[in-house]
């Protein structure tokens, strides 16, 4: 429970971005799985994905933060045709 | 008006007052619509802005939806924000009336009185802030154009106060005080300043570094935890209340209290009731008391909240009451101060008797001898401990 | 132009760990939007699910102050 005087004055979020500490990573039931041989970085699944889970590094795609993707794919079906280097695969496995 | 005394009197309409005393708060932001009887309100204001008398932002829209969503907008980005309207005008802004009270900003809105359609009526009665009376708001009614003047100044502050931080409604009798011209004493553009201050808001939109939310969802976690803090804040608005119009008295030599009574110390019948018609039933107080009958008034200025343990300290003495209305519930029971007032002396021992007449609505006369009928009703009611009619209509 | 390569070295403005649907297509449209203003950003909506989903208290998606307004603010056409 939290305590009563930490309620902020009128509903106000004082601090933005706090949604990052919030997991949605247990929604998923398959996981992108990406072949970075193949993976030109062309960052349309970076662009494309609805949970700013596709992580990169200096402008290079670098794998995928799973404390948030909720496995839903776009990814892996925007990676180019000649591409496909996103697999989705089933998180029980 | 061109108005260039600020010493001394002055005669002023309600509206010209109100903005007048706009004109010295000299808002940050103002977004209004026009409406009837409070159009004059916002055509001298916008007066003023358009001569540089005033800073203030004036951002005219096409709705009072609009004009109130304008207004929290501003209000959440920090700015001190006054608007104005009326009858339809206020209900159109109800959505928006519980927003900028639940996202605790204090915004100023002088409301003048005007009845509900339909049928359509311009003219005076309390139907509009009475429906907006559940909405978080601050309320404070005014008998005269001094007092709305007064009041406009003291919402600024009680709103802003620290343990408050909840908008505020001024209200004032359609045509009877917004159109009536009376002397007033106006108060020093400085010492206006003075008195109430700056207003730093506690978190801004355009913090760009701390990027707050406003508005965010609340789920059933945590919607009723804020919903306990507004009410708290409401709670001590009266403290507050007290606090500026104590000070208030100090500053400019006019007392102000949560209520005014009128000759009610010995008094076994009174009548309670807001506004305008409380100088008319202090005229019929007279009158009575000339011929010995015990009668006085109880004028509740701070409505919102209702300060229902001083109004029953006040009206302990009384054997009979009748709250005058100029709004009805609508629920078969009665008007909205009957209700409050009835159940605030619940708790008295000995039980006054306590009636309601809803009288005035759109704009009918309330006479003096509307106000003797209403008091010889209640001292028959006061020597024979019954009440013929609980809740019927006069002034018809 | 910025290139997608540019754009990816700016601070996402839009965090994940909201409560949208997978694979919603709102948060693709809000990213980008964040993206092409340039300097400071302050955001306001009209609720509908983008904000219901992205603001519950005390988790904003939101790294730009934001203000959720109600929907009949929304201009019409
Ligand atoms: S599966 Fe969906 S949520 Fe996960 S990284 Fe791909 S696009 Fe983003
Ligand atoms: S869309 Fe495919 S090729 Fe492009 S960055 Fe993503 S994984 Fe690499």
């Amino acid at each position: 429970m939290v305590e009563k005087k930490e309620y902020p004055l009128g509903g106000v979020i004082p601090k933005g971005g706090t949604a990052h500490d919030y997991s949605t990573g247990g929604w998923r039931k398959l996981r992108p799985v990406v072949d970075l041989d193949k993976c030109t970085s062309c960052l349309i699944c970076w662009v494309m994905c609805p949970d700013s889970a596709v992580v990169t590094e200096e402008g290079k795609m670098a794998g995928f933060d799973l404390e948030h993707c909720k496995g839903c794919g776009i990814c892996a079906a925007e990676c180019p045709d000649k591409v496909k280097a996103i697999k989705m695969v089933e998180e029980a496995e | 008006m061109a108005i260039t005394a600020t010493k001394g009197q002055t005669g002023l309409t309600g509206n010209s007052a109100v903005a007048y005393a706009m004109k010295q708060i000299n808002p940050d932001v103002c977004a209004a619509y026009p409406i009837t009887p409070s159009t004059q309100i916002v055509e001298d204001f916008s007066g003023y802005v358009a001569d540089g008398e005033v800073t203030t932002e004036l951002i005219t829209v096409e709705s009072e939806h609009s004009a109130m969503s304008a207004c929290i907008g501003a209000a959440a980005a920090g700015a001190r924000v006054m608007t104005a309207t009326s009858s339809q005008g206020l209900a159109l802004m109800w959505e928006m009336l519980y927003i900028a009270s639940g996202m605790r900003l204090p915004i100023v809105l002088a409301n003048v009185n005007r009845a509900l359609s339909s049928p359509i009526n311009i003219h005076c009665d309390h139907s509009d802030s009475m429906g907006a009376r559940d909405s978080g708001w601050v309320q404070l009614y005014s008998e005269t154009v001094q007092e709305a003047y007064d009041n406009v100044f003291m919402a600024v502050r009680i709103a802003e106060h620290k343990d408050v931080l909840l908008p505020a409604m001024v209200c004032l009798d359609g045509f009877i005080t917004s159109h009536a011209i009376e002397n007033i004493s106006l108060i020093e553009d400085q010492e206006v300043r003075q008195f109430i201050g700056s207003y730093n808001a506690k978190a801004s939109l355009l913090d760009t570094d701390k990027a707050p939310t406003f508005g965010a969802m609340t789920l059933p976690d945590t919607y009723i935890e804020f919903k306990r803090q507004q009410s708290e804040a409401m709670t001590r608005a009266k403290g507050a209340a007290i606090e500026v119009m104590k000070d208030f008295g100090k500053r400019f030599g006019r007392e102000y209290g949560l209520f005014e009574t009128y000759r009610l110390e010995d008094a076994e019948a009174a009548i309670v009731v807001l506004n305008s018609a409380a100088g008319t039933t202090k005229v019929a107080v007279d009158a009575l008391r000339k011929e010995g009958k015990k009668v006085g008034l109880l004028r509740p200025r701070l409505f919102r909240p209702f300060p229902w343990q001083e109004i029953a300290g006040a009206l302990k003495g009384c054997k009979a009451i009748t709250v005058l209305d100029r709004a009805d519930s609508m629920n078969a029971f009665g008007g909205p101060v009957f209700s409050e007032v009835r159940s605030a002396l619940y708790d008295l021992d000995p039980r006054p008797r306590v009636m309601n007449r809803i009288y005035g609505l759109g704009g009918r006369d309330y006479k003096v001898k509307d106000a003797v009928e209403v008091f010889n009703e209640a001292l028959k009611a006061a020597e024979t401990g019954r009440v013929e009619t609980l809740v019927k209509y006069i002034t018809l | 132009m910025a290139t997608l390569k540019d754009l990816s070295k700016q601070q996402e403005l839009f965090s994940g760990g909201h409560r949208l649907c997978a694979g919603c297509g709102i948060p693709p449209i809000v990213r980008l939007v964040l993206r092409a203003a340039n300097g400071p950003v302050v955001t306001t909506t009209a609720t509908e699910y983008l904000e219901v989903g992205t603001t519950i208290y005390p988790y904003t998606a939101w790294r730009c102050p934001g203000y959720t307004r109600p929907s009949r603010t929304r201009p019409r056409p």
